[in-house]
This record gives structure tokens, C-alpha cells and sequence, in this order.
């Protein structure tokens, strides 16, 4: 395992306890941005499909153990938005590279992706309903999810202009 | 047989990784009502206990700061409307002993709302909002269903001046209403006095004094002041009473003005006349 996985990893757990911490308490009704899949996107684009999806796995069981939620749920949906996310990883990527329009298509998708089985998992509704909980648990905090990116990177280009 | 295995394995790992973890999910899924998953979210409580420990001082923070603020301007909009509500029922209350008071005495009254009070101790007065226009006339009495206010000393159109009994320029002929005995009260900017009562008459405390026949300002028969103190001074040939206004004036917002009829113009002009 090199340093950079390491160090993933490591902003990984900060991102995890940001989820559980700060956005549990800034999130309004159903706006409620996945900081975690931001990280997990990024970091399976960067290490490959293989180490993505364990990570994915690996943190969706941390999540759905703090969360105390359906143990296994998250755990799933974010092994299969890893899964997907995998398919676009290239070899000897560089970190810079990643952060492209690209990113937020595949994070769009992605997190559509996981809210999808996340709820297909999780509740048990009627298949008309499906629609409304798709746009109130999937869609809007998927569009949450793709504004907070793009404030990340706004300030990840700041830092680079900075530095 | 074992490097073609090992060349599927290389070929198609990561959906081997993925089926496997896939069905990891799978089982641990069902399996979450199990004793063992059970114990494991009992752990899982703990760490949500212990986030909920990290969290709750910045919701706090966040929330319980803005939450206060929001219950301390609703509470100030609901006290602001309480005291409104409670002087529209103090004001209605007024208005519905004043109407039974209107109801009950045939004389000629208008009703009328007092806008002004005069701060001054020792020369109380206020204004109403009924004048000349109204019928108002000068000298006219000016009372309520409890008792006497005062008499109209001045006025315009649309505005009257009222000097309340509380005046240190006022005198009143009154008597016991139990005992008829007679005397006259006056406001010596502290208190009410009611001097020249004889002390071979009965008097007692909460004995109600009103005007007597021989006011020529006032009419006879209404009530003035109640005695809350009264003793036989061994100095004097009269008692030293101290009373209390029938009508709490510092309270009332309106008050009825008596058209002076013609009759009582009158006497007073034969009365003067005779002096």
C-alpha cells in the first residue's frame, strides 16, 4: 500500500466524520450532500476500481455502523457507485487531472446511482411512490451533493493558485 | 487447468472482488436481525452516542442561539398582544357599565373618551374628546357609573377640560349617604379630607359620601368619596375624616358628561342672583 492510499484514506475518515457530524446537523429536509461519495469518487478515480471498491465498501460499513442505520445498506449502495465510478479510473492518473468536468458527470451519475439502490434497499415502498422518494431521497440530495463538489473545488483551485 | 484459473482470476478480478463484496452486502443484510448483528448495532449505539456527545454542543450552538432568539420576538409579539387584548377587555368592560349606568339614570348623558391626563398632583385634569360641538356646555358634570369625576372647566369644538375632584380648587358640599351628615371635601394634594362634619354625627369607616343637595355645581345623590378614616379630634368640634375616591380615577378611560338641562342653569342664575 503506498503513501497515497494512505493518505486518502486518511481525509477519507475526516470526510466520514464530516458526514456524520457536520452535515447531519447543517442538512435542512431533504438537501443533504454525501461529502463521503465526493471522497470515494475521487479516490477510486485515482487508485483504480479494485481499491475503490473495497473502500467503498470498507467506509459504507463504517457509515452504517455510526449511523446505526440498516447495517449493510450503505455498505452496498456505495460498493456499487465505487463499482461504476471504477470503469473511468485510468492508470498513473495525475490528482490535478481528476478534477475535471468529467469528475462532476461521474460523481452525477454515481450518486444517483447509490441513492437508487440505498432506497431500493432501505424502504419498502409501492413502485408508484417510487418516483416521488427517488426525487426527494436521490435527486435533491444529489444535487446537493454536486454543489458541495463545486465548492470544493473552487477551493481546491484556490489552493492551487495560492500555492 | 490452474493457469487458465489463474488468468480468469487476473482478467475479471475486480467483478470477482465486486461479486464477492456484493454478496458480503447481501448477507449481511439478511442477516440483520441476527443475535450477532444485533450486538453489533448495540456497539454501533455507542458510537452514536458518542457523535451525538461531539454534536450536540455545536447544535446547540447553531440551533438552541437561533431558537432563542426566535422565542424571545414571539414572546414579546404575544405579550405586546396580551396587554392589547386585556386593555380592549379593560375598555370593554368600561364601556358596558357605562351603558348600564346610561340605561339606568333617565338624565341626559354623553359618553365620552378621555385622551389626555394631566400629570400635575395638584391640579389634576384631563381632556375628553367631546366639546360645544357635542353639546358639551361649561360647568357641566362629568362622572362615571362609580362615581364623580369632576366638571367641565373649559372647551372648544371638539375637546373638552375636565378638573377632576382631585384639585386643590375644588370644593364639594357632600353628606353620609347612611346618615345624611354633611360636609365638605376637598383634596389637599396628597389625600381626600372631608372637613366640617360635626362629631355629634355618626360616622364610620366605609361610610359613602355624595353629593349633597346643596352643591350648585354638582347634582345631588352622587357618590364621591368613601371614608377610610375617621376620628373625633379632642381639639376640634368636627371629625378628622380621611376617604378614598368612589371612582378610581387613575384607571378609567371614559367617562360621562351630563348635558346641563336647562332648569339646573337656571336655579344656579337664581341662586347667584339671591347671594
Amino acid at each position: 500500500m503506498n503513501d497515497r492510499i494512505l493518505k486518502s484514506i486518511f481525509y477519507l475518515f475526516f470526510l466520514l466524520l464530516f458526514q456524520l457530524i457536520v452535515i447531519e446537523i447543517i442538512s435542512f429536509n431533504y438537501i443533504k450532500p454525501d461529502i463521503l461519495l465526493i471522497g470515494l469518487v475521487y479516490f477510486t478515480l485515482l487508485n483504480g476500481q479494485i481499491v475503490g471498491m473495497i473502500t467503498g465498501f470498507t467506509f459504507g460499513l463504517l457509515m452504517d455502523l455510526f449511523s446505526s442505520g440498516i447495517f449493510g445498506s450503505n455498505a452496498l449502495s456505495r460498493l456499487v457507485a465505487t463499482f461504476f465510478v471504477g470503469f473511468f479510473s485510468k492508470e498513473d492518473v495525475n490528482e490535478r487531472e481528476i478534477i475535471s468536468s468529467g469528475f462532476f458527470i461521474i460523481l452525477f451519475i454515481s450518486s444517483l446511482i447509490e441513492k437508487l439502490v440505498y432506497i431500493f434497499v432501505t424502504s419498502n415502498v409501492d413502485f408508484k411512490y417510487l418516483i416521488i422518494v427517488y426525487v426527494n431521497y436521490g435527486l435533491i440530495p444529489t444535487v446537493a451533493t454536486m454543489v458541495f463538489s463545486l465548492f470544493l473545488l473552487f477551493f481546491v483551485r484556490k489552493s492551487e493558485v495560492s500555492l | 487447468m490452474i493457469y487458465w484459473l489463474i488468468r480468469f482470476v487476473n482478467s475479471y478480478r475486480q467483478y470477482i472482488i465486486f461479486s464477492i463484496l456484493f454478496l458480503t452486502s447481501l448477507l449481511i443484510l439478511s442477516l440483520n436481525d441476527s443475535k450477532e448483528i444485533s450486538s453489533l448495532r448495540k456497539a454501533s449505539f455507542i458510537f452514536y452516542g458518542l457523535i451525538d456527545y461531539i454534536k450536540s454542543p455545536l447544535e446547540d450552538f447553531i440551533y438552541l442561539k437561533t431558537e432563542f432568539e426566535t422565542l424571545k420576538k414571539e414572546n414579546t409579539e404575544l405579550t405586546q398582544q396580551f396587554l392589547r387584548l386585556k386593555d380592549y377587555e379593560d375598555e370593554r368592560n368600561e364601556l358596558i357599565e357605562l351603558l348600564k349606568f346610561e340605561k339606568a339614570n333617565p338624565i341626559k348623558l354623553i359618553n365620552a373618551r378621555i385622551i389626555l391626563k394631566s400629570s400635575d398632583p395638584a391640579r389634576n385634569k384631563f381632556i375628553i374628546n367631546k366639546g360645544r360641538k357635542d353639546g358639551v356646555k361649561l360647568n357641566a358634570t362629568v362622572f362615571y357609573s362609580s362615581g364623580l369625576i369632576g366638571y367641565i372647566s373649559d372647551l372648544t369644538e371638539n375637546y373638552s377640560v375636565v378638573y377632576t375632584i382631585n384639585n386643590l380648587n375644588v370644593r364639594i358640599s357632600v353628606k353620609n349617604a347612611r346618615t345624611d351628615a354633611m360636609g365638605i371635601l376637598s383634596w389637599d394634594g396628597e389625600k381626600f379630607k372631608i372637613y366640617n362634619v360635626n362629631k355629634s354625627a355618626d360616622v364610620k369607616e366605609g361610610d359613602i359620601f355624595i353629593t349633597s343637595e346643596f352643591s350648585s355645581l354638582f347634582p345631588a345623590g352622587l357618590p364621591v368619596a368613601k371614608v377610610t378614616y375617621a376620628s373625633q379630634s379632642k381639639e376640634t368640634l368636627f371629625y378628622d375624616i380621611t376617604a378614598l375616591p368612589s371612582c378610581n380615577l387613575s384607571d378609567i378611560k371614559f367617562c360621562l358628561v351630563e348635558l346641563t338641562d336647562l332648569e339646573k342653569q337656571k336655579l344656579n342664575f337664581l341662586l347667584n342672583q339671591g347671594e
